[in-house]
């Protein structure tokens, strides 16, 4: 074996080895990582092969999470060699003839970023976003919570469409973004247009228009380029209530962020640039949003600031 | 708030920041430190079997981030190109959509990979990537050693890897 061969070997041993929550040998871990710099980027080239077979594992079908007719998952099908011949393995991938449905998850925890791509659309997920998605039906997306920008190629014949709660958002060839938390749903499109409830109301917004109908604050306009700037830990905003400013914050910094009820409607206006330093990002927070900042037990609250209340 | 392990981090302080330097934080080490600060600052109270490993874990996640985010925002950059070329006169989509073509056809070898490695090996791989079950949990789920697993967890990355490397 080479040594190419043992290094990477010992890397796959390593990220194996962590997958253990008892895993403790950390000084090992520091020793080998030190040893040779070629140790952390075959580490580091285990990790990306895990991420990169995440989506193909994803596809596996198994165990619904909602009640459908039991079903053999079709690989072991092929692998039993039942009725598919071992020729037309390589033909059946992803996109497998198959209407059942197969939804699947992705997730990400506060403060994380993550991509999906889809044959049909691009979806950036925000942090601490639910997003459900179909591998037999690539037209559709449920955003249960949190935010998403979509890149949406257009088919005529297929529109894209996103549920979102009793909402359906659907696209006329578009990058759209849409936030859902507790206090409602927000749309927002950079490019192309979306018809907002096209079985109801059907309000067609075009390039640089927001829906939001999280405060029934009615339409906002932002600038196109603005749209989606949270992947650059960019935030802005034109007369936006503190309430979704701090949810909107909460998501991208991974700290419990709220507006107390006596600023929560008070307007902002301007952009936020969270990426360098949080802690400063904080200190920083109260002047930029003329509110006071307080602090208790990791949770940070706006509030008035103190002199408002003599 | 955290006081015992805020007490732990400062302790071990230049072992963490060796092992940041040492995943390829580079001149971020410093950086990665304080996010280590602020995500210990904000985890739950309660007993910690083993404070230090605890910080080492927390510290190898948030690297695994960076080249998680880093690895993602060279795809969305050719998912961009992409999307966007017809646009932009005088800039070739040639690469980009090279690129998207590159990505496609890795993940096809990436699942024949798969399919060749056999029923179980595939369950315990995307038990443990996708579940995020330990081994142990696996092993009982599948009513299989956890010698087996392991060696199963490790030939789906050896397969995956090949996959990656290999040009066909």
């Amino acid at each position: 074996m080479t040594d190419r061969g043992d290094i990477r070997e010992a890397a796959v041993g390593w990220v194996t080895a962590q997958a253990d929550p008892a895993f403790a040998d950390w000084d090992g871990f520091l020793a080998w990582l030190e040893a040779d710099p070629a140790h952390a980027s075959a580490y580091e080239a285990v990790l990306a092969a895990g991420d990169a077979a995440d989506p193909v594992l994803r596809a596996l079908p198994v165990a619904d999470p909602v009640p459908a007719p039991a079903r053999r998952p079709i690989w072991r099908r092929q692998a039993t060699g039942g009725w598919l011949a071992a020729g037309i393995v390589g033909a059946i991938g992803l996109g497998y003839a198959n209407l059942r449905p197969a939804p699947f998850v992705v997730e990400t925890g506060p403060g994380e970023h993550r991509t999906v791509t889809l044959d049909t659309a691009t979806i950036a997920l925000n942090g601490d976003t639910r997003l459900v998605l179909d591998h037999r039906n690539p037209h559709h997306a449920t955003l249960d919570r949190g935010e998403a920008l979509f890149d949406v190629k257009h088919d005529e014949a297929h529109p894209f469409a996103v549920k979102v709660g009793d909402d359906e958002v659907q696209d006329v060839g578009t990058r759209f973004d849409i936030t859902r938390d507790p206090a409602g749903t927000r749309v927002a499109v950079a490019e192309g247009m979306v018809v907002y409830n096209p079985k109801a109301e059907a309000v067609r917004l075009g390039p640089g228009q927001t829906l939001d109908a999280r405060q029934a604050a009615g339409e906002l306009r932002v600038a196109t380029s603005d749209i989606g700037s949270w992947r650059e830990d960019r935030l802005s905003y034109r007369q936006a209530p503190l309430s979704v400013v701090a949810a909107d914050l909460a998501r991208g910094l991974g700290l419990p962020i709220d507006a107390a009820p006596d600023v929560a409607d008070k307007p902002f206006t301007g952009v936020l640039a969270y990426g360098g330093d949080k802690t400063q990002f904080l200190d920083r927070l109260g002047p930029l949003l003329d509110v006071g900042v307080k602090r208790d037990q990791g949770r940070v609250t706006l509030t008035r600031k103190a002199d408002d209340r003599l | 708030m955290n006081d015992g392990l805020q007490a732990i981090l400062l302790a071990n302080r230049a072992t963490l920041l060796r092992f940041v330097a040492a995943r390829g934080a580079g001149d971020e080490a410093e950086d990665v430190l304080q996010e280590l600060w602020i995500k210990v600052s904000a985890a739950p109270t309660g007993p910690i079997a083993n404070p230090l490993s605890y910080l080492f874990r927390a510290a190898e996640n948030l690297m695994r981030d960076r080249h998680r985010a880093h690895r993602q925002a060279i795809l969305r950059d050719a998912a961009w190109d992409e999307s966007h070329s017809a646009s932009l006169p005088g800039i070739s989509d040639a690469p980009a959509g090279e690129r998207v073509l590159i990505a496609r056809e890795e993940l096809g070898r990436i699942e024949a990979a798969l399919a060749a490695l056999g029923d179980r090996a595939r369950d315990v791989f995307r038990l443990h990537r996708i579940e995020g079950l330990a081994q142990r949990d696996i092993a009982t789920r599948l009513g299989v050693s956890l010698s087996t697993v392991e060696s199963d967890m490790r030939k789906a990355y050896r397969a995956v890897l090949d996959a990656r490397e290999s040009p066909e």
